[in-house]
Formats: C-alpha cells, sequence, structure tokens
C-alpha cells in the first residue's frame, strides 16, 4: 500500500488532496483536516500560529505515524500532510487520509493518526494572540486519547 | 559543544547556545550550566517535561555525552 506523509513548508489544499485519494478507486475514503483557529481555547482572538519542528526528526514521526497505521489497519493508501512554520486562522494545519476496501479500517486509522499526531509529532506549537503568544502542550485529553490506542 | 533549543525554550535562549563541554560530562551537566547561562529560561529548561534528544533520540539525565554528539532540548511535543 501507498503511504505518503509529507511535511508542508507551504498551504496545501485539502480538497485537492482528498481527489487524489478518492482516484485511487478505493470504496471507502476518510479523512480529517485541521484547521488553525482564530480563537484561543480561552476565547481570545488569535493572529496566527507557528509550528517549530525539527530539521529531521519531524519528517521521521510523521513517516512513523504513517508507517503504525498502516500496519495496524487494513489500507490501500494512506496521505498525511502537515504544516510547519507560520499559519493563519483559517489555514489547514494538519490533513489526514486514508483509503480502505472498507470503512471502518479507513476510519480507525484516521482517529488512530490524529491521536498519534497530537502527541507523538515533533513539532512545538505557538499561538499568538494580541495580547502576546504562548506555547502550546498536549492536554489531558489528548495524551488520554493516544492512550486509548496502546492496547 | 552546540545545543539546539525548540519551542518555547529557543524564544528564552536562542536557537543554538554554544557551551564548553568537559569529558564525561551528562545531560545533567549541560542542563545545569544551560540554566547558569540563561537564568531567564531556567523555569523552562528545568522542567522533567522537557528531554534531551542525543543524535536523534530521546535520552535520560545521566547518559554521558560523547563529543561531536547532536544535543538538542525539547519541551513537550504539541502537533495536529
Amino acid at each position: 500500500m501507498r503511504i505518503d506523509a509529507h511535511l508542508c513548508h507551504d498551504p496545501f489544499d485539502s480538497a485537492s488532496e482528498l481527489a487524489a485519494l478518492a482516484a485511487t478507486g478505493a470504496g471507502a475514503v476518510v479523512s480529517f483536516t485541521g484547521i488553525a483557529r482564530d480563537r484561543s481555547a480561552q476565547g481570545e482572538p488569535v493572529t496566527g500560529l507557528f509550528l517549530d519542528h525539527h530539521p529531521t526528526l519531524t519528517q521521521t514521526s510523521l513517516n512513523a505515524a504513517g508507517a503504525d497505521a498502516a500496519e495496524r489497519f487494513d489500507l490501500l493508501a494512506l496521505r498525511i500532510l502537515h504544516r510547519c512554520g507560520t499559519i493563519v486562522p483559517g489555514e489547514p494545519i494538519v490533513f489526514v487520509a486514508a483509503a480502505a476496501a472498507h470503512r471502518r479500517a479507513a476510519f480507525e486509522a484516521v482517529d488512530y493518526l490524529m491521536d498519534r499526531l497530537k502527541t507523538d509529532a515533533v513539532f512545538w506549537k505557538r499561538e499568538d494572540r494580541e495580547g502576546g503568544s504562548a506555547w502550546i502542550e498536549p492536554t489531558a485529553e489528548d495524551l488520554s486519547a493516544r492512550q486509548r490506542w496502546s492496547d | 559543544m552546540r545545543i539546539t533549543l525548540y519551542g518555547g525554550l529557543a524564544d528564552a535562549a536562542g536557537r543554538e547556545v554554544t557551551l564548553a563541554v568537559g569529558p564525561g560530562a551528562t545531560v545533567a551537566d549541560v542542563r545545569r550550566d544551560l540554566i547558569a547561562l540563561h537564568p531567564a529560561a531556567a523555569a523552562s529548561l528545568s522542567r522533567p517535561t522537557v528531554r534531551a534528544c542525543l543524535d536523534g533520540a530521546i535520552v535520560g539525565e545521566e547518559q554521558p555525552l560523547p563529543p561531536d554528539c547532536e544535543l538538542s532540548f525539547f519541551p513537550p511535543l504539541s502537533g495536529g
């Protein structure tokens, strides 16, 4: 099966990425797009995000997540795109899509990958607000979501 | 030795920090020296959730540092 995992320095278009995966002819295609919000968790206006990354380990972590998903679920194709650098509100940060013969594997693979990326992908996310910036850390919910795949 | 800092650590102390590191020094020794050099970053650098990455692998505080190694410090990851 085909696994594409890319670290993107520039904006990408989720719709065209999904169309490319749907064109593989699989019976089931599921995708998720994470989009930069314009409000913080506390409701403050957000002017942008900055995603710091490692020159080699970030790509390695995306590859590892994709490889583990391919081993765990019965898939035909997988595509992972993750931005780095400066992102404006409304732009996609991450895109994950899975193609499979049947829907259950596709749904679960995308769910699994997002839980993996939230805690294991080598990025550091800074939220820039009018009143100042703050580096974001995984929440307790992110960590427990990751744990549920460890059985 | 050149140490690379990521995320919020780089804000406080810069992306690259050069330290004189003696033979037999461990990760803990370098962390202590970094804090001494950048006291404004002490609170961040002291957190146990800030981990050392040596030649691409996360290591513990007692890990000895070979000459010419690549050492970084990582705050908790936040992707997705």
